[in-house]
């Protein structure tokens, strides 16, 4: 199917060559093709543009039918698994290209493109990246984006100060497209829904979610961490759906702590009612405001507790905030913001909670000398990897 | 319209030529885009765009095509190129693919233009020049300029499978 979908999105960049529309970049991905081998050129030196004689409509509508009644007879009563469709969009996503420019020594070719989950894999972007569709990436802090606005299906894209902007406008079928985002380590994005919903993302994260929001619900597909103000709208329930969970609500804010690679998620409400529904493996939860629920893959555990929600949320506002958190905790936060590992020479002081609220400095050296001045611990730094030790 | 409708409406004579580049019988041909469209609709929680869609559809049609040349023993010698030589295999797909794709998209440009426009756009698309399509239809070069611009401008409204980079290709159109 990968290979299948390279081969559309490159008969995209041929029609469009021979309308004379390709920017620099995609000319670029277009002639790296041509001149991979001889058979593509041929092939493109062979593609010959006439008009076909549709197919009998009447025909056509017969075999529509034929088509439906089949499908209808074979319907399958199993339960749609949200992890498994999050799974498949990012390996159908599959090969995109970069159309846009710069930093043309890193530019990811489309005769060498990699999967969206491959990229994020290897750390191998270093911008917050949009991805369409259609597959195609756009890096989103590229002046040439932020300038530009682009309409997919009667929906219009913007950038207005650093926050990516969906507006419906009239227009536009039904087909429900998605977008994704992607961040990097060190980076966070905003971006604000088609219908109004605001929507934070932590860095290292990717949300997947309706272009137009025009369905019956609002599902949303996350594996990071988000902070979401959604827009009330009773009709149309707001679905976040982690690896083990579904988040549902009508119009409120919470925070989603479910990294794929971590094994516990947390869900966090600040304001309103939400419901978590854990897909018939057990009983739904309701969450009253400051309350968070956390799931501890390993144990299989479920809990609820208080928490000051306000602090869960702070990283939206540049801050690292932990209230009693245990130090693995906190060093993940940072693994995960200053793109570094963390090793320990004591497995016991993973355990050592602390308590602090301090700014999200630049240099990671910064939050380390603030944590070593308790005198429990040290760090070493070395080659991106932090070695914990006792003092 | 369900992605599956549309690109049914869309793409079924473009998947039924393809599937004919391998079979070489139109009606085995269309059984064989039928089948890949019911395999489809099990599949369509997952498939949530026309092109994933469609990507899907291609690798359904090639692998059903192929076990019906391989099972039915249908012969003839072009066939049997196809599956004696693996890096064939590779390139018919490709050459199948994007073939009916670049095609079916000028159907689609096609389909919303009037005559002249049709005439000029052909042409340029096949390489033309601006004065040598104006010698073929018989009308002046600036008429040409004129029709192609009109021509172009009217492919912006289903400029849904441009995405990004319409606005270029109105700057350009005018040129």
């Amino acid at each position: 199917m990968k290979e299948a979908k390279k081969h559309i999105d490159i008969a995209k960049l041929i029609f469009r060559n021979k309308l004379g529309v390709l920017s620099e970049s995609e000319q670029k991905a277009l002639n790296d093709w041509l001149s991979s081998s001889q058979q593509n050129q041929d092939l493109y030196n062979q593609l010959c543009f006439e008009e076909v004689e549709p197919m009998d409509a009447s025909h056509k509508n017969d075999v529509w039918n034929k088509l439906e009644r089949a499908s209808k007879g074979k319907k399958r009563m199993v339960k749609f698994l949200w992890t498994s469709v999050a799974a498949s969009i990012a390996v159908l996503f599959g090969i995109g290209y970069w159309m846009l420019q710069s930093n043309t020594s890193e530019e990811v070719l489309i005769s060498q493109v990699a999967t969206v989950e491959k990229i994020i894999s290897n750390k191998k972007i270093e911008n917050t990246v949009l991805i369409l569709s259609t597959g195609e990436m756009i890096e989103l802090n590229k002046s040439t984006f932020a300038g530009g606005v682009c309409e997919v299906n009667g929906v219009v894209l913007q950038m207005e100060n650093g926050i990516l902007k969906y507006r419906n406008k009239s227009g536009g079928n039904n087909e429900e497209l998605f977008n994704s985002i992607v961040t990097p380590r060190g980076k966070t994005q905003e971006v604000i829904l088609a219908d109004g919903t605001h929507v934070w993302l932590n860095a290292d994260s990717k949300i997947t979610y309706p272009v137009s929001m025009k369905g019956k619900k609002r599902p949303v597909d996350l594996n990071g961490e988000a902070y979401f103000e959604v827009t009330h709208n009773k009709t149309k329930p707001f679905q976040v759906n982690v690896d083990d969970y579904l988040v549902e609500v009508l119009g409120t804010s919470f925070n989603v702590d479910a990294y794929s690679v971590d094994h516990v998620s947390k869900t966090t409400l600040v304001e309103g009612r939400v419901k978590i529904d854990f897909q018939n493996n057990r009983k739904d939860i309701l969450l009253a405001p400051n309350e968070q629920v956390s799931l501890d893959k390993k144990i299989e555990k479920v809990k609820v507790e208080k928490v000051k929600s306000l602090d869960i949320a702070s990283w939206r506002h540049g801050r690292f905030v932990f209230r009693k958190q245990p130090l693995s905790a906190i060093m993940k936060t940072f693994a995960r913001w200053y793109d570094v590992e963390v090793k320990y020479e004591n497995e016991l002081l993973k355990d050592l909670l602390l308590t602090m609220n301090i700014e999200r400095y630049s240099d990671v050296n910064d939050p380390l000398t603030i944590i070593s001045s308790t005198n429990k611990v040290l760090f070493e730094l070395k080659d991106r990897i932090i070695t914990v030790k006792q003092k | 319209m369900s992605i599956i409708k549309r690109t049914f409406e869309d793409h079924y004579e473009g998947l039924v030529r393809f599937a004919n580049r391998y079979l070489n019988d139109m009606a085995q041909a269309e059984d064989v885009v039928q089948e890949a469209f019911i395999a489809c609709w099990k599949e369509k929680d997952e498939l949530k765009t026309e092109e994933q869609t469609r990507a899907f559809l291609y690798t359904a049609i090639k692998n059903r095509a192929l076990n019906v040349i391989k099972h039915e023993k249908v012969k003839s010698n072009y066939q049997q190129t196809v599956i004696s030589e693996s890096n064939n295999e590779d390139l018919l797909f490709e050459t199948g693919v994007i073939t009916e794709e670049v095609s079916t998209l000028f159907q689609k440009a096609l389909a919303e233009l009037p005559d002249q426009q049709k005439s000029v756009l052909t042409f340029a698309m096949n390489g033309y020049k601006n004065s040598e399509i104006g010698e073929e239809l018989g009308i002046s070069v600036n008429t040409v300029k004129f029709h192609k611009t009109n021509a172009y401008e009217a492919i912006r409204k289903w400029a849904k499978y441009f995405f990004v980079i319409f606005i270029l290709l109105f700057i350009r159109g005018l040129r």
